[in-house]
C-alpha cells in the first residue's frame, strides 16, 4: 500500500474517527460535529468511495483498508508525541502542534526506528495506546524499557512521570491537582500496607492499582 | 497598582458592608488557623483535609470597621472534582468585583498553591497571597524570592507562620490588588476564548475565566449558564467548545489543567530554590516513617489505643465519672435539690435514704393527696422524681457522659493536630476495601467514636455517593459514640465485667463488617481507589487542641442535654398517665419473648429511641436496682448499641441522604438491632457463652 495516498484533511478525519472509536462513541453525528457539516460530509463521501469507510444508518465504521491505514497514522502520531515529549522534552503544546504535522510526513522505516529507539512504548503521553508495528512483533531481545510503571521503580529513587494510564477523568484530575501529572518528579516512599508517593513536598497515599498505572522514567543523576 | 474601572467604582461607593474577604487555599494549608486569628472567632482547625465541609463566616476588625470574612473548604482545583470544591468555587463565582481574596499557600508545596493562584488570576480577583508554613519550607532548605513572585502576579505576598501567629496580622496591613498576570493557552483554546467572550454574560469574575470553565466542560458551571443565556446563545457557546475540542483533538479539560500545572511548575522553579540540604530530624522522620510501617504502624496504633483506653476509659469513665456522678450529683447536687423541692412543694412523703444519702425514690406518707398536694407532687416529680429533669436527665447527661466526652475529644484533638489520623487510613485501607470503602472513610468513622452526628456531616469528604451511603449507614448502626462508650465503660467498672465487654465488642465489630460487606454488594457503584494527601506529623499546639475540644464539647452538649430533657419529660408524662404500662404490654412479645428481658425494659428501649446511650443508661439504672442479671443487661445494651444513635443523627441522615434512603436505613437498622439482640439472648440462654 503506497504511503500517504490521502491528503491531510482526510487523514485528520480518519484519526478523529479512530479516537472516537477508542472511547466507544460511534454515531455518525459525533464524527461530523455540528460545524462545517458540508465539508465533513464531503470528506466522508470521499473516503467511502475510496473504500476506507462504510456507513450504515447513523454508524460509521472502518473497512479493513481504512483501519490499517488509520492504525499507521495513529501509530506515527503517538510515537512522535512520545519522542518529542519524553526525549526532546518539549512542552505539551509544542508536542501536539508538531506531532500533528509530522505524522503526515514520516514513512514506515522512520516510524519503526523511532519505535525501537523509544523501546517500543505502548502508550502516548496522554495515556492512549500506541498500535503495535512490525518492529514490535519482531523484536527478539528484551530491551529494558525506558518507561516503567511506578511499582517497578525502586523505593526512594526519583522518577519523572511520563503518562498516567487512567480511564476515569476524575482520578486523573485528582492526581493532577495533587501534583502527579506527566512531567512531575515523584518517588515512592513505601508500598505496604498502602503505597505512599512523594510528589514535590506532598505525600500521597495511593491504591496499589493506581501505582501500576503511573508510568515513569527513572531520573539519571 | 492596577486601577480597573471596577476598583474605581468600589472606591467611590465604598461601604464596608458590601466588601468581604474570602479565604481560599489547598486543603490543610492553615486557612482555618488564619481565619481564627483574623476573625477573632475560632472554628475547628485540624491537620487533615475535610474539616471545613461547611463554610464559616466571621468578622475581621479593620480601621474601616468590621468586615465579613469567609473561610472556605480546601480545594485543589477551582474546576471542581468534588463537593467541597463546588462549594468553594460557587462562593468565588458569586463574589462581587469588590470582594477580596486571601489565598493561603503552603510555601514548601508552592506549585500546588500556584495552580490555584493561576485560576484566581484568570478570574481577575483582587487578592493577597499568604505564604504560610514559611518555617517548614525553611527547615527543608527552601528559599523563596517574594519580590519576584509579586512581580509575576502583581499581588502582594506575605510570609506567614500561622500557628505561631507570625505574619498573619501583616495581611491586614497590605492592600489587596488585582492580578496582572495572564497565561497563554494553545491557539485553539485562545481563539475559542476570544469568541466566547462575546457571548458570555458579565458577572463578578472575568469573561476569560468563565470561558475557561465552559471549555473545561464543567457541568456544574454550564448547568447554571444555561439558565442565564438564551437557548440560541447557549447552543453557540457549546458549538465553540466542540469546535475547539475538534481542533485540539483531545480532552479540553485536561489540556487546560495541564497547561496551568506546567505554568505553576515553571513559576515555582523560578521563585523557589532549594538552597540548603533539608535539616534532618532523625527521630521525627523515623517516627513519621514508623507510623505507616506495615508492622510498626500497627504496634504504634496498639500503643495509642492503649493510651486512649487509659485516658478515656480509666481516667474519664472511671475516676472522673466517679467524681461527678457519685460525689457531685448523687452526693451533693441531687440531695440538695430534693430537699429544696421538698421544701418548695410540700406533700407527705419520705425519701429512701441509703448510706446517709437521700435518693429520689420515696414512700407516700398519706395514700390520699389533696388537689394541691397532687400538683406539688407532680412538680416535685418532674424535677427530682424517678424521671426527674435533674435527677435523671441532668445526672445522666452531665455526670456520666460529660467527663468521657471531654476526655475523648481531647485525645481525638491531639491525634488530629498531630496529623496522625490520615496515617490510620494507610493502615486500614485494605480492611476497609472489604466493606466497599477506602482508607479515607477511616476519618469519619473515627470521628463517629466521638459523635455520630458530627461524623455523618463529615461523610461529605468522601468522593462517591456509594461511600457516603455505606459510611452513613455503618455510623448509625455500629459505631458507638463517646456517650455510648461512656455508658459501656461505666458498665465495665461494675456491671458485666471484662468478658461481657469483649462479647459486646466482638458483636459490634462483627455486625460492622458483615453489614458493611453486604452494603458494599447492594449499593450500586464502583469501588473508588484511595487518593489521600498525607500531611506531615506536626507537634500539636495546646491552644488548638483546647479550643477545638471546647468547641466540640459545646456542640455536643447543646445537642445532648435538650434531647435528654425532652426524653425524660416524655417518660415522666407517660408514667404519670400510666401509659408506660400500656407500652410495656405492647412491646412485651418483643422485649420479653424475643430478647428475654423483664417487661419494664420497654422503658429503656423507649429511651433508646431518643438516644441510644440514654437507653443504655436506663438499663444500668435497672441493673443497679437489681431487676436485670448480667446476661440480660448484655442483651439490652447490645440491642440498643445497634439502634440509630439519636434523634439528631436521624435528622442529619434525612438531611444528607434524603427521606427515602434514610427511612430504608432506619428500617434495616431496627431489624438488625432486634435480630442480633434476640440471637444473643438465645446464645446466652443455651449457655454457649457463659459470662
Amino acid at each position: 500500500m503506497p504511503e500517504h495516498e490521502l491528503n491531510e484533511n482526510q487523514e485528520m478525519f480518519l484519526e478523529r474517527l479512530w479516537c472516537l472509536k477508542e472511547k466507544d462513541k460511534n454515531a455518525e453525528c459525533v464524527v461530523m460535529g455540528t460545524q462545517d457539516q458540508l465539508g465533513q460530509k464531503r470528506l466522508l463521501e470521499d473516503l467511502r468511495e475510496k473504500g476506507y469507510l462504510k456507513t450504515s444508518g447513523e454508524d460509521v465504521d472502518f473497512l479493513p483498508k481504512g483501519e490499517a491505514y488509520t492504525r499507521d497514522i495513529i501509530r506515527r502520531r503517538r510515537l512522535t508525541e512520545v519522542l518529542l515529549y519524553n526525549i526532546l522534552k518539549l512542552g505539551m503544546n509544542a508536542v501536539e502542534t508538531s506531532a500533528c504535522k509530522i505524522e503526515h510526513i514520516i514513512n514506515q522505516e522512520v516510524t519503526d526506528s523511532i519505535c525501537a529507539f523509544l523501546g517500543h512504548p505502548d502508550q502516548c503521553p496522554h495515556g492512549r495506546p500506541i498500535p503495535r508495528g512490525n518492529c514490535c512483533r519482531q523484536r527478539s531481545e528484551n530491551i529494558e524499557p525506558l518507561i516503567k510503571p511506578l511499582n517497578k521503580i525502586p523505593l526512594g529513587k526519583q522518577a519523572r512521570v511520563v503518562f498516567v494510564a487512567a480511564d476515569e477523568g476524575g482520578v486523573l484530575r485528582r492526581l493532577t491537582s495533587l501534583g502527579v501529572y506527566p512531567g512531575a518528579v515523584v518517588s515512592m516512599r513505601q508500598h505496604q500496607p498502602t503505597a505512599i508517593l512523594k510528589a514535590g513536598e506532598t505525600d500521597i497515599a495511593l491504591e496499589p492499582t493506581l501505582i501500576e498505572r503511573i508510568h515513569c522514567r527513572l531520573m539519571t543523576l | 497598582m492596577t486601577t480597573s474601572p471596577a476598583a474605581a467604582i468600589q472606591k467611590s461607593a465604598f461601604t464596608p458592608n458590601i466588601r468581604q474577604f474570602i479565604i481560599v487555599g489547598n486543603p490543610n494549608v492553615g486557612k482555618s488557623v488564619i481565619f481564627g486569628l483574623l476573625a477573632n472567632k475560632y472554628v475547628t482547625v485540624s491537620n487533615y483535609p475535610g474539616t471545613t465541609v461547611t463554610v464559616t463566616k466571621g468578622w475581621m476588625e479593620l480601621p474601616e470597621g468590621p468586615i465579613p470574612l469567609i473561610d472556605t473548604p480546601g480545594v485543589n482545583n477551582l474546576t471542581p472534582n468534588s463537593e467541597e470544591e463546588v462549594v468553594t468555587r460557587d462562593i468565588i463565582l458569586s463574589s462581587q468585583a469588590c470582594d477580596k481574596v486571601i489565598q493561603v499557600l503552603d510555601t514548601k508545596n508552592l506549585k500546588r498553591g500556584l495552580f490555584l493562584t493561576i485560576q484566581l488570576s484568570e478570574m481577575k480577583s483582587c487578592a493577597i497571597l499568604a505564604l504560610n508554613m514559611w518555617d517548614e519550607a525553611k527547615l527543608r532548605g527552601y528559599e523563596l524570592n517574594i519580590k519576584k513572585l509579586e512581580e509575576i502576579f502583581g499581588v502582594p505576598c506575605v510570609p506567614t507562620v500561622a500557628i505561631q501567629k507570625k505574619g498573619v496580622y501583616d495581611l491586614k496591613k497590605h492592600e489587596c490588588r488585582h492580578f496582572s498576570y495572564k497565561i497563554q493557552y494553545h491557539e485553539a483554546i485562545e481563539s475559542a476564548l476570544a469568541k466566547l467572550s462575546k457571548l458570555l454574560p458579565p458577572s463578578g469574575i472575568s469573561l476569560r475565566a468563565q470561558g475557561l470553565m465552559v471549555l473545561s466542560g464543567d457541568e456544574t458551571f454550564t448547568g447554571s449558564l444555561r439558565e442565564k443565556v438564551s437557548e440560541e446563545v447557549f447552543r453557540r457557546i457549546m458549538e465553540i467548545r466542540e469546535q475547539a475540542e475538534h481542533m485540539l483533538n483531545r480532552d479540553l479539560r485536561r489540556a487546560i489543567d495541564n497547561a496551568r500545572m506546567a505554568e505553576a511548575e515553571r513559576i515555582s522553579t523560578l521563585v523557589l530554590k532549594q538552597t540548603q540540604q533539608p535539616r534532618i530530624r532523625r527521630l521525627w522522620n523515623g517516627l513519621e516513617r514508623m507510623t505507616t510501617h506495615p508492622f510498626g504502624g500497627f504496634v504504634i496504633l496498639c500503643g495509642i489505643l492503649f493510651l486512649m483506653h487509659h485516658f478515656v476509659g480509666v481516667l474519664g469513665a472511671g475516676v472522673l465519672v466517679d467524681l461527678t456522678e457519685n460525689r457531685l450529683f448523687n452526693g451533693i447536687i441531687n440531695p440538695a435539690m430534693i430537699r429544696f423541692f421538698d421544701f418548695l412543694m410540700p406533700f407527705a412523703h419520705e425519701h429512701v435514704i441509703a448510706d446517709g444519702i437521700v435518693l429520689p425514690e420515696y414512700a407516700l406518707g398519706d395514700s390520699h393527696l389533696s388537689v394541691f398536694q397532687s400538683l406539688f407532687r407532680f412538680v416535685h416529680d418532674f424535677f427530682v422524681g424517678e424521671y426527674g429533669a435533674i435527677t435523671m436527665a441532668l445526672t445522666y447527661g452531665l455526670a456520666i457522659i460529660f467527663p468521657v466526652v471531654i476526655t475523648f475529644f481531647l485525645a481525638f484533638g491531639i491525634l488530629e493536630d498531630l496529623g496522625y489520623l490520615p496515617r490510620l487510613s494507610i493502615l486500614l485501607n485494605r480492611l476497609f476495601k472489604t466493606i466497599g470503602l477506602n482508607g479515607k472513610a477511616v476519618l469519619p468513622m473515627m470521628l463517629g467514636l466521638g459523635c455520630d452526628t458530627m461524623a455523618t456531616v463529615t461523610t461529605r469528604i468522601l468522593d462517591t455517593k456509594k461511600e457516603r451511603i455505606i459510611t452513613t449507614f455503618l455510623l448509625a448502626l455500629a459505631v458507638p459514640c463517646s456517650a455510648q462508650l461512656a455508658v459501656i465503660l461505666f458498665l465495665l467498672q461494675g456491671g458485666i465485667g471484662m468478658k461481657g465487654i469483649l462479647v459486646w465488642v466482638s458483636i459490634v465489630v462483627m455486625v460492622f463488617f458483615l453489614a458493611g460487606w453486604m452494603a458494599s454488594r447492594l449499593v450500586p457503584g464502583d469501588d473508588n481507589p484511595l487518593i489521600l494527601e498525607i500531611p506531615p506529623l506536626r507537634i500539636p499546639s495546646l491552644r488548638n487542641i483546647v479550643l477545638k475540644t471546647l468547641a466540640r464539647v459545646e456542640w455536643y452538649l447543646k445537642e445532648v442535654i435538650p434531647v435528654f430533657l425532652i426524653g425524660t419529660g416524655m417518660l415522666f408524662l407517660l408514667s404519670e398517665l400510666n401509659l408506660l404500662a400500656l407500652i410495656e404490654r405492647f412491646l412485651r412479645p418483643l422485649v420479653v419473648g424475643w430478647l428475654g428481658l423483664p417487661s419494664q425494659s420497654a422503658e429503656a428501649i423507649l429511651m433508646g429511641f431518643f438516644r441510644r446511650d440514654y437507653g443504655a443508661a436506663g438499663f444500668i439504672h435497672m441493673f443497679e436496682k437489681g431487676i436485670l442479671d448480667q446476661a440480660q443487661i448484655l442483651v439490652g445494651v447490645t440491642t440498643i448499641t445497634l439502634f440509630v444513635p439519636c434523634v439528631a443523627n436521624a435528622l442529619i441522615m434525612i438531611k444528607e441522604r434524603g427521606y427515602k434512603m434514610a427511612f430504608a436505613m432506619f428500617a434495616i437498622i431496627m431489624v438488625m438491632a432486634f435480630g442480633v439482640g434476640g440471637l444473643l439472648n438465645q446464645i446466652l440462654q443455651r449457655g454457649w457463652i457463659v459470662l
